[in-house]
């Protein structure tokens, strides 16, 4: 999928390019639409890596099943998952929903932020 | 005395001291009401109906001879099943602590109410360990809300924002580690205060999340909520997280001096941007700000981070701390809790040490956002829920509804944030609004609310029946 849509939004860029040089002469310029054909084509290709970037912050952090067992029987959970798998399974995903959340918003803070104390409030 | 059920705390107090009302009768009142209509709302976990009343005929007694105990003699109080309460078992609404052994002594902050006079009429239900929802797999049913039954009173001090809406007792006791004292405050139109943390003693109370954790009074009036708030505040030595300040004394001095000359910022991008609201829920928060505008208060337009990193911030903090307290039960005893609660407690499993840190990282860099716009302005208006309640028999829409709202920023930074009417939407269910304030300047923020109390007179608005 990425391969054509980069060879259609090349292709199209061309053909853009190519009936700006060609105006003033109407025999040669391409359609109208090939402008517009490149734009849809490099939107989609962006919007494509934008969604393969996304899809593999969810794919790092919402464990499949095999994954969210083991962390379950590491920590312990053995009973729960023999019991209550979909419970276990839920809860994982709803871990990694919030993890995913704070590491985007963590990226952007300087190396030396800290946490400490952990709640201390004074009066201002 | 007619209505004696919606009398307020302060009114009776004084009605007390001067002998105008007895404790007995009073009391007996509301037992009445309790035998009448708690079989539909489920409000108490357990009831000391024989305890009370001597408690009460004892209170009669002292203010017969001219001895009253303090500020609230006389007074019946209702505690979330959370809190410890001498000679009760602690159960947190689960299976998990059903047969608890009854507590040793009372928490320090149901002491305090005590040696203030108050009587205590019983424990109240709450959603699993403070977590779960409003759940049927537990051993008591949850509470119901005293505006339309069909419909979830909020959470987790469900028991305590019921109770008071259906004129059960005149305060009570709830906690909150992420809006649960404010939630039911929002569902049930009463008043619920979020003080500032380590402002009331957490000794006592079945923890959820250490850092998050704070005890909160729930009243019907904003005059009582001070009052109550007055009472339970002050520094604990042996809580680690109680501020070494003595306790408010201004809390009720200030309460009648109005809003003029205040400026009070108004975060509308949390329901008109973050979590866009019900069109009701907005309305009612623009009735809010133009009242407190007409009262000659400066309202203006301030921005905070938005809701959706508190509320990661809040979640991640919380489930990881909770997992440290439930992590044996839940390895042992996983079919002890209800399925909301377990699913929200193992959450915790699954957060690496990485992701706490993070979360507390990013708490410091909120707290210092919210303080940085709280120099600008005296208090923060915003919403508290972004909805109407919801029907408790709708799990999805429980489930869609629980994070949209405004409440967990003020967990994750500590500051004291109230909740309370705003009006009631078209199908007669409350609409909220919630005001927030600096660190320990909690006077100024009852001084807000009761201007808009006063304004719209919320603290004589009733369920219907």
């Amino acid at each position: 999928v990425p391969r054509v849509l980069r060879l259609i939004s090349i292709f199209s860029v061309l053909a853009w390019g190519r009936s700006r040089l060609a105006q003033g002469s109407p025999d040669q310029r391409l359609p109208h639409g090939a402008s517009a054909c490149a734009c849809v084509a490099w939107s989609s290709l962006l919007s494509y890596q934008c969604a393969k970037r996304r899809s593999g912050v969810r794919a790092e952090s919402a464990m499949d099943e095999s994954m969210v067992e083991m962390i379950a029987r590491r920590v312990g959970l053995e009973r729960a998952l023999a019991a209550f798998p979909d419970d276990v399974v839920a809860a994982a995903g709803s871990a990694a929903k919030a993890s995913d959340r704070i590491r985007q918003s963590g990226s952007a803070l300087s190396e030396a932020s800290e946490p400490w104390p952990p709640m201390l409030v004074v009066r201002a | 005395m007619s209505e004696l059920h919606w009398m307020s705390a302060s009114a009776a107090a004084v009605a007390i001291a001067n002998r105008k009302l007895s404790p007995v009768e009073l009391v007996k009142a509301l037992l009445d009401r309790i035998e009448q209509l708690d079989p539909r709302l489920n409000v108490f976990i357990r009831l000391e109906a024989a305890e009370a009343l001597k408690q009460a005929r004892a209170a009669e007694a002292e203010a017969a001879q001219g001895r009253l105990r303090g500020a609230l003699h006389g007074v019946p109080v209702g505690i979330k099943d959370i809190i410890d309460v001498s000679g009760m078992p602690t159960t947190c609404h689960s299976k998990v602590l059903q047969n608890a052994a009854p507590a040793g002594a009372d928490a320090p902050c149901v002491a305090s109410l005590r040696e203030a006079g108050a009587i205590v009429l019983g424990k109240l239900s709450t959603h699993e360990f403070a977590i779960g929802g409003p759940s049927l797999d537990l051993p008591w049913p949850p509470a119901r809300n005293p505006w339309n039954r069909d419909h979830h009173p909020g959470g987790s001090s469900s028991g305590s924002g019921s109770g008071l809406a259906a004129g059960f007792f005149p305060m009570a006791l709830g906690t909150d580690t992420g809006g649960s004292v404010r939630n039911p405050a929002s569902s049930c139109a009463i008043v619920g205060t979020k003080p500032t943390y380590g402002l009331v003693s957490r000794r006592g109370v079945f923890p959820l999340a250490f850092t998050l954790d704070h005890v909160g009074p729930m009243t019907r009036t904003v005059v009582d909520n001070a009052l109550m708030l007055g009472v339970i505040a002050g520094h604990d030595p042996l809580d680690p997280g109680s501020a070494r300040l003595p306790a408010p004394s201004d809390l009720m001095t200030t309460l009648e001096h109005g809003v003029r000359g205040l400026r009070i910022g108004f975060v509308r991008h949390f329901h008109e941007v973050d979590v866009p609201a019900d069109p009701q829920v907005a309305a009612g928060l623009e009735r809010v700000a133009l009242a407190l505008r007409a009262e000659g208060a400066d309202v203006i337009d301030v921005s905070l981070p938005v809701l959706e990193d508190f509320a990661a911030v809040n979640r991640v903090i919380l489930q990881s701390e909770a997992w440290s307290i439930h992590a044996g039960w839940l390895r042992t005893r996983p079919d002890d809790y209800g399925r909301l609660a377990r699913r929200r407690l193992m959450s915790g499993a699954f957060m690496d040490a990485g992701d706490y840190v993070l979360a507390g990282r990013l708490r410091s860099r909120m707290i210092a956002e919210v303080e940085a716009v709280l120099r600008e302005v005296d208090i923060l208006l915003c919403a508290s829920s972004m909805d109407p309640p919801c029907r408790i028999d709708d799990l999805d829409e429980i489930e869609r509804t629980y994070m949209r709202q405004a409440r967990t920023p003020f967990n994750v930074t500590g500051h004291p944030a109230l909740a309370m009417a705003a009006g009631l939407s078209r199908d007669g269910l409350p609409l909220s609004v919630q005001f927030v304030g600096r660190y320990f300047d909690e006077a100024k923020l009852f001084r807000v609310a009761r201007a808009w109390e006063r304004a719209a007179g919320t603290d004589v608005l009733h369920p219907p029946g």
